[in-house]
């Protein structure tokens, strides 16, 4: 079974892959576009862990899959994150102090606080270039539509309106975006001060 | 010397220079530190990639030419010894506070 699920929240992802494991379908692969390749099992005690790493070189990236199959986990795909399977045997975090969870943690952290900034700033230079987004008729650059009649102007009308919707909304669209990565960022802030309150 | 980013070593840090002042490759890094720990420490995946990272970035630890590229070997360097010296000298001061126990005449 292939699915595709669209999630902000990674914590979130690996709990609703290691949800399925238990019942019964095994995530044996993670294409590089994000599609889930399920498979049913019996056997069902498998832990699934996602991580994300950043790498200088081919071969930096090389050696952390190698050191990882090493410990038993399986490679099984990567798209900006690594998804990671192994049978449970008590040892199935991929980290075990404080300092490389919470180095773990703010990795996630720059992620979301580049990807909202980014996000939100190009909404804002969008918005601030030029008009057709504030007003759906200005998101219409076919010269002289409005002064067409019947099925001329219907016709053109209908024609242009999917151009013209992507027009108008891509800003919107961005800006949705942004925010929903400004409130992960924020979430992730909350729990990276958590994990220092402990130390 | 300049107070360093990673000092004073953690528990972690701590096993595995001292564990690569013999060449390991990097599962059997793990394995030793669970020997030496007498089975206390268990450092996971991701806490060892990062931990080698980092030592690597540093240069307090080289990894090693060896026939099989796939087979990474690390040694500590002398940098390295230099930093497990330093810490030596601190957890030895602090064993001697220990040792010395509570002065009675000074309460």
């Amino acid at each position: 079974m292939k699915k595709f699920k669209l999630f902000m929240d990674i914590q979130k992802e690996e709990a609703w892959l290691n949800a399925m494991a238990k019942k019964g379908w095994l995530c044996r692969h993670v294409s590089s576009l994000g599609i889930y390749h399920f498979e049913k099992t019996a056997a069902s005690e498998q832990i699934i862990r996602i991580d994300y790493q950043s790498f200088k070189n081919k071969e930096a990236k090389n050696s952390y899959i190698e050191l990882y199959e090493e410990y038993g986990w399986e490679h099984l795909g990567s798209t900006w994150l690594h998804y990671w399977l192994k049978p449970t045997d008590g040892r199935d975090e991929l980290f075990s102090d404080d300092s490389s969870q919470k180095a773990y943690l703010h990795r996630f952290l720059t992620y979301y606080g580049a990807m909202g900034f980014f996000l939100l700033m190009m909404t804002f230079s969008l918005l601030n270039n030029s008009s057709p987004y504030k007003n759906l008729k200005e998101a219409y650059f076919t010269p002289g539509l409005w002064e067409k009649e019947g099925g001329q102007f219907l016709f053109a009308f209908l024609f242009e309106t999917p151009f013209a919707l992507m027009r108008f909304g891509s800003p919107w669209l961005l800006l949705v975006w942004g925010i929903a990565f400004a409130i992960m960022y924020l979430k992730y802030l909350n729990k990276v001060r958590k994990v220092d309150k402990a130390i | 010397m300049k107070k360093h980013k990673l000092l004073p070593l953690t528990e972690t840090m701590h096993y595995i220079l001292l564990a690569v002042r013999n060449p390991l490759h990097g599962y059997a890094i793990m394995q030793e530190v669970e020997v030496m720990s007498n089975g206390q420490v268990r450092i996971a995946a991701g806490t060892l990639y990062g931990a080698l990272e980092n030592l690597l970035k540093y240069e307090w630890i080289e990894r090693l030419p060896t026939e099989d590229p796939r087979r990474k070997v690390y040694r500590i360097t002398d940098e390295g010894l230099e930093i497990l010296k330093v810490e030596q000298e601190r957890l030895q001061h602090i064993l001697s506070l220990y040792e010395r126990g509570i002065r009675d005449e000074e309460i």
